[in-house]
């Protein structure tokens, strides 16, 4: 969620659309996220979802929008492209 | 490549350097929206502590840190006074709230954030104790540090020109490689706003302190003031009955009534008659004050000819006019010249300025004249004295205060032309001076409405 608010602010309502693409994630009307399934494997498929548009600037981004949470987060949640 | 290989190639180039700079933007826009949260605080709060607190907990807020705190030098620089501290668990902090941290010694040798405002520089501390000892016990911050899982702490020092000002304090989770851009820019671009308000804030502090302190001095001083007046008031009329005999039996004694006198002994009783009459001039004086500033004066206006009054007191000072060798000459309209006054005030007026002209004049004379002009009646007393400077015609009616000229004469009290000016004010006229200098002579103005 806070990688596609962060996404937002730069590229707008275009990150809500790329993120309705990564297979796991559902978008709701509402903006309510739905994981369904590894969360870690589904975050990984978020970064390259904008990666692939927006290249290793749109990864720094992500990895800036969920830095002060990583270190509450267990090792093997945290993907390795956010590390 | 072909043709269309290379114009997607720089497409994709565009849009992932557009996409840079609106990350750029974006990273300032919420640094820009941060930076007006902040400085509606600063805006709205007066109270240095207030404003430090709000701005920690807004801090605290947007970057969920596990503590943000702000201390401010004092006015000696030599130690640092916690001002405000935010922890995103208030449970975990044991050694709030933070007026139970103790001030900070700026002379450390070890602690970061003495280091930090000594060389004006950011710091990284990698212990907490480094950064919070000994404000705080030393149990207290290996159980903070436990709770608060603190990894690394920024220092920031504020400083105004050179002069440090306090210290903004950043606890973090992890390491201050780890910064964001958000929090890069947040942190170069807030420091000088915090730093200004903190300033701003202390000097309204002082202010009011200031204030206060001159508002209890005042009424000290009013306090002291109204005891003053209250014993000039009963002095003077204790020591005016005493004068009065003591200037009777002089006179008597110096008649020659109660015997002949040999030389010698006139002229001590000339004396004491003039050290009686000053003496008496200055008890009169001083109750005039006395009575003037403790509002006690009552005038009784009555309308009045004041042609007679002036022509008596002219009569009264002919003889010590001719004593000293000096004319006196009194002009006056030939028809009456109705005011409202209190006869014995006026009287009091006209014999201090004809009074003082003779006194300060050695050759030539004295003009009194009376005229009438655009509804007021004025009098003038003009001679041929020392003259004022421009220095005198500034102060000349204060409270004790005597013209150049005054040290060539020997009674003077420095308080006859201060009571001149408020009588004159107090019957609705004014007094006023002129002079062209020293050597010049010296003309006193007063004015009254006429009776209409």
């Amino acid at each position: 969620m806070r990688i596609i608010k962060d996404q937002e602010l730069v590229i707008g309502p275009l990150a809500w659309r790329e993120a309705g693409k990564v297979v796991g994630l559902k978008i709701g009307a509402d903006h309510a996220v739905k994981v369904d399934g590894d969360s870690r494997s589904i975050l990984t498929g978020l970064v390259h979802q904008y990666e692939g548009l927006f290249g290793p600037a749109s990864v720094q981004v992500c990895r800036d929008a969920v830095r002060s949470l990583l270190p509450k987060m267990s090792e093997e949640d945290v993907p390795d492209v956010l590390k | 490549m072909g043709k269309k290989g290379t114009e997607a190639t720089t497409a994709e180039d565009v849009n992932r350097e557009l996409y840079v700079r609106n990350a750029e933007l974006a990273v300032r826009n919420k640094t820009l929206s941060l930076l007006h949260k902040i400085d509606d605080v600063t805006v709205r709060a007066l109270e240095t502590d207030e404003m430090v607190d709000e701005i920690v907990h807004a801090l605290d807020a947007e970057f969920s840190y596990p503590f943000v705190a702000v201390g401010l030098c004092d006015e000696k620089g030599r130690r640092l006074v916690w001002k405000a501290f935010a922890c995103i668990d208030g449970k975990t902090c044991p050694f709030l709230p933070v007026e139970s941290m103790k001030p900070l010694s700026l002379a450390s040798r070890t602690n970061a954030i003495a280091l930090a405002i000594r060389s004006r520089r950011r710091r990284v501390a990698s212990t907490l104790a480094s950064v919070l000892s000994p404000s705080i016990p030393d149990e207290h911050v290996k159980l903070f540090a436990k709770s608060s899982r603190v990894k690394s702490t920024l220092v920031l020092p504020l400083v105004s020109g050179d002069r440090p000002v306090g210290v903004l304090v950043v606890g973090m989770d992890r390491s201050s490689r780890d910064l964001t851009a958000y929090e890069r820019d947040t942190f170069s671009s807030l420091i000088g706003p915090i730093t200004i308000a903190i300033q701003k804030a202390e000097t309204y502090a002082r202010l009011q302190r200031t204030t206060k302190q001159l508002r209890e001095a005042n009424h000290k001083l009013r306090a002291l003031d109204a005891m003053k007046t209250e014993f000039l008031s009963i002095a003077s009329h204790q020591l005016r009955t005493p004068l009065a005999v003591m200037k009777g039996y002089i006179g008597l004694l110096k008649s020659g009534m109660m015997g002949p006198l040999v030389p010698k002994q006139d002229e001590t009783l000339g004396r004491m008659a003039d050290g009686t009459e000053q003496l008496i001039l200055l008890v009169n004086h001083l109750l005039d004050v006395s009575r003037i500033e403790s509002g006690r004066l009552v005038m009784r206006l009555v309308p009045t000819d004041i042609r007679g009054l002036l022509e008596g007191v002219t009569k009264f000072i002919q003889g010590k006019a001719q004593e000293r060798g000096l004319t006196l000459s009194c002009e006056m309209p030939e028809v009456p010249v109705n005011v409202d006054v209190d006869v014995e005030k006026v009287k009091e007026v006209f014999m201090n300025l004809l009074d003082n002209a003779v006194k300060y004049t050695e050759t030539g004379g004295v003009k009194v004249r009376m005229w009438t002009e655009g509804g007021l009646a004025k009098v003038s007393v003009s001679d041929t004295g020392r003259g004022l400077t421009a220095e005198d015609l500034e102060k000349l009616f204060q409270k004790f205060v005597t013209g150049s000229a005054s040290k060539h004469v020997q009674t003077t009290t420095g308080l006859g032309l201060y009571v001149v000016r408020k009588l004159m004010e107090a019957m609705g006229g004014t007094a006023i001076a002129e002079s062209q200098g020293t050597g010049t002579g010296s003309t006193f103005i007063l004015t009254f409405p006429l009776k209409k």
